[in-house]
């Protein structure tokens, strides 16, 4: 990694030993990844509901000027844009550069930054980052440099969360500062405003991650229609992979906002995915459900249906046979797991994650379903997030209250306690009683690997087996929409 | 009856075409490799196997050591806790089938397929060389010193499994689960582990020379004495890995998170 560049500078701000950074996490980006990633980012620019300030940059000035026509556009929806690159013919001239809220910084030619690919875009409603380092030829290795511009590699990570934006912004000013101190004296005095109008009412994510979706998975058509371009389908398949593994990713990064911002609970989607695949280990349960199970865990946040009941009217929900026969049973939608529908290989997650709210007894919503009518994983996801937020909610309370804190074990017989007396309405019992047994087993000093996988590896979740249709069995329609 | 062949030259048995007769010979030898080289079955496809294959199919039949099956198709099939010790298996089919429990010792399984197979069994010592275990079901198999070169392990799973001395050269464990892993003095040179897990695996003194570890997550993982010599480490994530003289010359480690991980020698 190039010393001085920003991806460097805030690797090492987050090492371990620095209070309050987690450490960072990267992963592989291909060229076509990033320019569909880069593109997505940048259009909901054209959505959002507060203007950003948006620094990139771009290496080398033609690969700005490739894009300079679409910079006019997003100019006009931007507080400021500044772009960093080795200047090259045209660079200063092109139109773009001369409107008054974009700024370029003319890289010199020994700057690491001029080896960097970044998107940086913080605004009071939205905010989203890529933050990318191209490999060098000898990082290439054994595999040689890429004749390819698509398969050009580059290494670094993206990201929604609005503090890690704003650090990085902060980190890109200070590298400005000595082309530029006046620039970078208001860009400064930019993100002050901003961070001070961080508005409660944040875009919609959902929109955003539909779109970076759509767009990976355009990006793969045109890769499967060039494939003649390629004299190596295995080439291909590569593209491919990382564009599916980066449309994996929006959704992981998407959850992993709902955990970040739980000051009370920030490890929800771990440990929930821990339980789940523990239950389902002591249930002997197929690899494959296990797996799908677990993915379910780690993205269930998505469906925000816990807390949004109120907005939901008793009318809206009903079991399918209320339906008249005319019409295909449908469910009514659950906008966070709606998002998941835009990747049709997550289909059976998406179900698993849309019913985790039925009970037992048939009174649950959205379907109204009862007993073995609930998919399998649903009732195991439901219990063990169930479990789990009654766990950290005893453990972090007990300071609130009157009452002595508990210890980790007592935490989890009440727990238990308390689903044990919905089983048979909420929860199915024969789960509950293997959860009972996972207690039991915690209790002796089982220990649970409670551990968020690498995110850049997000591919590897998404087995043959996530795409199904739970519902098969049944004429069961579930409403496609698309926003 | 049967058929013996002559035994003078140390070429064994013919055995009759006729069941159960010849499972029954063989399991009374009590160590068949040794005292009998060579030895194999003759089996008339038509005649035998198919009732074989039937009495296999219902589950009646449990003890198959030595028993041929070379290009069968046994998919789907519930096999679970059958003996096929040392077993002829090339080129079979067993994707999707059931083998828990299954003893599976010495057998050889060459460019068999078992895709999304429940293979909790025992290997050890199998020959597995290029067959296809495409999302199988390892957990916590015994595949100690087994011959998995060139296999496709693509996304399968092998938490807790036990590969101590297995030869993986050049397979493809791509998003393999390998947690837990007891992969001490494996071979795993040219092996593809892109974005595999390999959280708290043991792969002390393993080679790993020219693999692929991707984004691999090796998180605690026990690298002591490995041979990462040319690996491809980008984006790794080594948090708390003990790299204790291992060797890393000419590997990749751009970006790779060592953060944590224990380094001498």
């Amino acid at each position: 990694m190039l010393e001085g560049s920003i991806l460097y500078q805030l690797k090492m701000a987050h090492q371990s030993g620095q209070v309050g950074r987690r450490p960072l996490n990267f992963g592989v980006y291909y060229k076509n990844t990033l320019i569909a990633l880069c593109h997505a980012l940048e259009d909901c620019i054209l959505d959002c509901s507060s203007q950003p300030l948006v620094i990139t940059a771009f290496q080398r000035g033609k690969w700005y000027l490739q894009e300079a026509d679409r910079y006019a556009e997003l100019a006009e929806r931007s507080r400021h844009i500044v772009i960093m690159a080795a200047p090259e013919t045209g660079f200063a001239e092109h139109p773009t550069s001369q409107r008054s809220n974009v700024d370029l910084v003319s890289l010199t030619s020994d700057d690491p930054v001029a080896q960097e690919w970044h998107l940086m875009i913080l605004a009071p409603t939205y905010s989203a980052m890529v933050l990318c380092q191209e490999l060098s030829a000898e990082d290439y290795g054994g595999q040689g440099v890429p004749t390819q511009d698509l398969e050009r590699k580059f290494y670094g990570f993206w990201t929604f969360e609005t503090s890690l934006v704003q650090e990085t912004v902060e980190l890109a000013i200070a590298h400005i500062r000595p082309y530029n101190p006046a620039l970078a004296d208001q860009l400064s005095t930019q993100v002050e405003q901003i961070v001070a109008s961080q508005a409660d009412e944040r875009d919609d994510l959902g929109v955003v991650v539909a779109r970076v979706v759509d767009y990976l998975q355009t990006s793969q058509l045109s890769l499967s229609s060039s494939v003649a371009n390629f004299n190596a389908e295995l080439k291909q398949e590569i593209l491919d992979s990382n564009l599916v593994s980066n449309e994996v990713q929006a959704f992981l990064r998407m959850a992993q906002l709902t955990d970040q911002v739980d000051a009370t609970n920030p490890t929800t989607a771990a440990e929930v995915a821990a339980l789940a695949e523990a239950i389902a280990q002591l249930l002997d349960l197929p690899v494959w459900q296990i797996n799908r199970l677990k993915l379910a865990g780690l993205l269930h946040r998505l469906a925000p249906l816990q807390k949004s009941q109120s907005v939901l009217t008793s009318s809206s929900f009903g079991r399918y046979s209320d339906q008249t026969s005319s019409t295909p049973p449908s469910c009514p939608l659950i906008p966070g797991a709606q998002v998941l529908r835009t990747m049709p290989r997550l289909r059976a997650i998406a179900t698993i994650i849309t019913h985790q709210t039925e009970h037992w007894d048939g009174s649950g919503q959205p379907g109204g379903l009862a007993g073995d009518e609930i998919p399998l994983e649903s009732r195991i996801l439901g219990l063990a997030v169930d479990f789990q937020q009654r766990l950290a909610s005893l453990s972090i309370h007990p300071s609130e209250t009157s009452e002595p804190s508990l210890s980790p074990e007592e935490c989890m017989t009440r727990a238990l306690e308390d689903c044990r007396r919905a089983a048979g309405d909420r929860w199915d019992p024969k789960l509950v009683e293997t959860l009972a047994l996972l207690v039991c087993g915690l209790q002796q000093g089982l220990g649970l690997s409670i551990s968020l996988p690498k995110i850049s590896a997000g591919l590897w979740l998404i087995d043959s087996r996530c795409g199904d249709n739970l519902f098969s069995d049944r004429p069961l329609v579930e409403v496609e929409s698309r926003g | 009856m049967g058929r013996h062949g002559d035994t003078e030259n140390n070429r064994k048995l013919i055995l009759s075409p006729l069941s159960p007769l010849p499972f029954k010979l063989r399991s009374k030898i009590r160590n068949p490799k040794s005292e009998i080289q060579n030895f194999s079955f003759f089996i008339p496809h038509s005649s035998f196997l198919i009732p074989m294959i039937d009495a296999l199919r219902s589950g009646t039949l449990k003890q198959l050591p030595g028993a041929d099956l070379e290009e069968e198709d046994l998919s789907g099939q519930n096999l679970q806790g059958i003996n096929l010790t040392g077993a002829r298996l090339m080129g079979a089919n067993l994707s999707r089938a059931k083998l828990t429990g299954a003893s599976l010792e010495g057998a050889n399984l060459i460019g068999c397929r078992l895709i999304e197979a429940d293979v909790r069994a025992t290997l050890m010592g199998a020959t597995l060389m290029q067959a296809d275990l495409t999302e199988a079901d390892l957990r916590g198999a015994n595949l100690r010193g087994a011959n998995l070169m060139r296999s496709r392990l693509t996304r399968a799973t092998l938490a807790g499994a036990f590969l101590s001395g297995a030869n993986l050269m050049g397979a493809n464990l791509q998003g393999a689960d390998l947690r837990g892993a007891d992969l001490r003095g494996a071979n795993l040179s040219s092996a593809n582990l892109q974005g595999a897990n390999l959280m708290q695996a043991d792969l002390q003194g393993a080679l790993l020379s020219e693999a692929n570890l991707e984004e691999a997550d090796l998180q605690g993982a026990n690298l002591a004495g490995a041979n990462l010599a040319g690996a491809n480490l980008l984006c790794a994530e080594l948090d708390n890995a003990n790299l204790n003289g291992a060797t890393v010359a000419g590997a990749c480690l751009v970006g790779t998170n060592l953060d944590q991980a224990t380094v001498e020698g």
